[in-house]
């Protein structure tokens, strides 16, 4: 869950611990994560950092024996703090968050190979002064291309510990852990970069600017950030006008131009130039190794094999989710029944107890717990093709089809998530630079057909489509409907930045990671932190929400009623009392009160209200209020119409019986008695709303939290009225052509 | 002989073309944040893939390989290669 930081908390609370800890930063794609793994082991945990909706990972390291904190910082190239993480990372290791906290030493990881690229970030940081290591992370890649480093030579000229690993195997972890130890006491720094000159007048210039007009001091490190990145966000830190910043700033950056060089890329060709310097023989460059990355992008990323071989890809994930997540999913579903039974019978003596705990916690939480399975398989398999390299090549193919509407490649990843559920994929969104294009993400994230859509779609389409147009337009009419929510996405993204958040078109960069074999270690910690993420995030929302609905649906109770229905049952049977009845015609009986007591409950009373809403679409006042007692979570809505059509409510989408009840459903009253409910355009308006309609409090609490309610709710009003809307027009369309 | 060198950007190259960075200074964010990753003036830049109807274009440059979109291409102009 989410932490939130008061202003003035203390660092020590944050962290949880006193004394020395360490950060963890580098480009992407260095081993970052794997080496943190390796580092922490069990002792980790995903917060998030106050204020901001960015992951903070920390964890323990076991330090000389002492239990020392890490945390993970997200991988940047930069610390202009243009994106999110970058923002986090700068701010963390200048000790600008939470009270000041400077970690005690910070840990540069590096890909060897790329060792001169990425030195640019560490020297970034040498302007923090803060105590640092460098770790040269797949040290083994770069003996195999033959490229030697003279680390002694590299340690003494940049006057901090050097220190060779392969996080994936754990070599050199161990001298790592040393290393640390002895840096805490050390506090070994590189030596700030000597700026131009004429940098340095423009910054004294920007501070005495800045103090005479009582806008309070400006530090050296701020006054160059101001000078090197007009966007900067440090300049939104301070409090004066726009104009006034505009102008100040501007002439600061003429007189740095003084030197020769454009103020907004001195920075970069300053610290270059420094680089090469401190590598001056330090390096032996190696040759050029990585013919299976080249073979590789040969066809991931031709414009045509490339998304062939994505369409395979996809094809064969969703495949195996639902064929491998089936068995256990079963499972479950067999323990909550088996649950349900012994806690139903232990509790038989209190009925309102027993319907609280097995049809509203039970069943609820169940009904969560159930789609673990598939997450946990789609989280592993992301991660796999993650942590491979590969899902930047079609987030490359992808972002044409993507940009136009404002979003980028960036967004495949997210989006693709959501096909299994919203909340990961709205978390995955994280990774996305621009603010306003990750809200545009999260706000269509919930459109995308996710795992909790099928059993509907199972349901309808095997009750009515495939009986009468048989097994081909079935499985046409399934992969419709997980492509209709993708079809409006794009153009709702594309009204949105355009005329709404109006997002100014973000520079696109993407690198492309040479290919490696992930390993399982980090395969695990991924899957094991998402799914505890899942279970607590959404089960505590499900958990409250189930409750909720199983009141509405539960209250009044009416004993005059079930009196009533008694009496008839038994007059029509012939009998004297419910012991003289057949087991079979006992549980009839109790289906038939508890459809009654369904029908005149709160729930049942508003869905009667409402229904006229509905009729639009030709839905009757049960299909109505299954879909309002599936706002919450819209995979109850198999468990709720079996409640209404008196099956009691253990029912699945396989259930034939159920599947029958739907077939057979007539209208009992108005002008349309006689004939039955389920007509073909009701039926395809009922997919195209469940389709559409947001029903998941889950996925409307994550995205309140990572964006606003505002946010939140917007998205929750225009896709229920999306629904609608595209209900009511398949239904009446549907019906003015004449199909029945 | 005197041979007519006209100036050209990175999203003009073809796909396989090979050519040097001649300049990466011009007045928006993405110059810093390009050199920041790696590249820089007189980079050698080769193009591995593109993406048809103005999609990004998958390039390499010195060891790193990455995508720019099409329009930022066009802000990066490359010295007229003699392939």
């Amino acid at each position: 869950m989410t932490e939130k930081a008061a202003p003035g908390e203390s660092p020590a609370n944050i962290l949880g611990v006193q004394g020395d800890w360490i950060a963890l930063y580098g480009n992407p794609n260095t081993g970052k994560s794997s080496l943190f793994n390796r580092l922490t082991g069990l002792r980790q945990r995903i917060g998030n950092y106050p204020g901001v909706t960015v992951e903070r990972k920390e964890g323990q390291a076991m330090i000389d024996g002492v239990a020392t904190r890490i945390i993970d910082l997200p991988g940047t190239y930069s610390l202009a703090a243009r994106s999110l993480d970058e923002e986090v990372a700068s701010d963390v290791l200048s000790g600008d968050w939470a009270g000041g906290a400077r970690p005690s030493v910070a840990v540069c990881v590096l890909d060897a190979s790329h060792l001169s690229r990425q030195l640019l970030l560490t020297l970034q940081v040498a302007e923090f002064e803060i105590p640092q290591i460098l770790v040269l992370n797949f040290s083994d890649e770069a003996r195999q291309r033959k490229m030697i480093i003279d680390v002694d030579l590299l340690s003494e000229r940049l006057g901090i510990p050097v220190v060779e690993t392969v996080a994936a195997t754990g070599e050199g972890i161990e001298e790592l852990k040393n290393v640390i130890s002895k840096a805490i006491d050390d506090g070994k720094k590189i030596p700030p970069t000597d700026w131009p000159e004429p940098l340095n007048h423009a910054v004294a210039f920007l501070q005495k600017e800045i103090q005479d007009r009582g806008l309070g001091e400006l530090s050296d490190l701020t006054a160059r950030r101001a000078i090197f990145d007009i966007d900067s966000i440090y300049l939104s830190k301070l409090d004066w006008r726009q104009e006034e910043r505009v102008e100040i700033v501007a002439r600061a950056r003429d007189l740095a131009r003084a030197a020769g060089v454009a103020p907004h890329v001195m920075e970069p060709i300053c610290l270059r130039e420094r680089v090469s310097q401190l590598l001056e023989g330090c390096v032996t460059q190696g040759e050029e190794q990585k013919r299976l990355t080249e073979k590789l992008d040969r066809v991931f990323l031709h414009p045509v094999f490339g998304s062939l071989t994505f369409l395979v890809v996809m094809f064969l994930l969703f495949q195996s989710v639902y064929s491998w997540a089936g068995p256990v999913m079963d499972a479950i579903e067999g323990a909550t029944g088996w649950l349900q039974e012994l806690l139903g019978a232990e509790l038989v003596e209190t009925p309102l107890v027993q319907s609280l705990v097995c049809d509203g916690v039970i069943a609820g939480v169940g009904s969560v717990v159930i789609f673990l399975p598939q997450i946990l398989i789609l989280y592993a398999l992301i991660a796999l093709l993650e942590d491979s390299g590969y899902l930047a090549r079609p987030a490359y193919l992808m972002d044409r089809l993507f940009s136009w509407t404002g979003l980028s490649g960036k967004s495949f990843v997210p989006l693709l998530s959501s096909y299994a559920c919203a909340i990961p994929g709205i978390m995955a969104a994280r990774t996305i630079e621009d603010p306003k294009a990750r809200l545009a993400t999260n706000f269509v994230s919930p459109l995308m057909s996710c795992s909790a859509r099928l059993p509907v779609y199972v349901l309808l389409i095997g009750a009515f489509i495939e009986p009468q147009f048989g097994a081909f337009w079935a499985g046409t009419a399934l992969f419709a409907l997980h492509f209709l929510g993708f079809i409006v996405a794009l153009p709702l993204a594309f009204i949105l930045n355009r005329f709404i958040l109006r997002t100014a078109p973000m520079p696109f960069l993407l690198e492309f990671p040479p290919f490696r074999k992930p390993r399982f270690r980090d395969l695990f910690w991924r899957v094991y932190e998402r799914g505890l993420k899942f279970l607590t995030n959404a089960g505590s929302v499900i958990f409250a929400i189930s409750v909720i609905i199983w009141a509405l649906l539960y209250f009044p109770r009416s004993s005059e009623l079930e009196e009533r229905l008694t009496k008839d049952y038994l007059t029509q049977a012939g009998v004297v009392s419910v012991s003289d009845l057949s087991e079979m015609s006992g549980e009839e009986l109790d289906k038939r009160i508890q459809s009654a007591q369904v029908e005149q409950s709160w729930m049942g009373r508003t869905g009667k209200f409402i229904q006229p809403v509905f009729a639009l679409a030709g839905f009757d006042w049960k299909i109505s209020i299954s879909i309002l007692a599936s706002f919450p979570a819209r995979e109850v809505i198999i468990s709720n119409l079996g409640i209404i059509y008196e099956l009691g409510d253990d029912t699945d989408e396989e259930s034939e019986s159920l599947r029958e009840q739907i077939q057979s459903e007539r209208w009992k009253e108005g002008p349309k008695q006689g004939q039955p409910i389920y007509t073909l355009p009701t039926v395809l308006a009922l997919l195209v709303f469940y389709a559409l309609c947001l029903q998941c409090g889950a996925t409307v609490a994550v995205m309140a939290k990572e964006t606003s309610w505002k946010w939140a709710v917007s998205a929750f009003v225009l896709m229920t009225s999306l629904a609608w809307l595209g209900a009511v027009f398949v239904y009446q369309v549907g019906t003015a052509w004449g199909l029945s | 002989m005197i041979i007519f060198m006209p100036k050209s950007n990175l999203s003009q190259l073809r796909r396989g073309q090979e050519s040097k960075i001649d300049s990466l200074d011009g007045e928006h964010g993405l110059s810093a944040r390009l050199m920041m990753i790696g590249l820089h003036q007189g980079s050698d830049v080769r193009v591995i893939e593109r993406v048809p109807v103005n999609g990004p274009i998958a390039v390499e440059a010195d060891s790193l390989r990455l995508a720019v979109r099409h329009g930022d291409a066009a802000e990066i102009q490359v010295s007229d290669s003699n392939d």
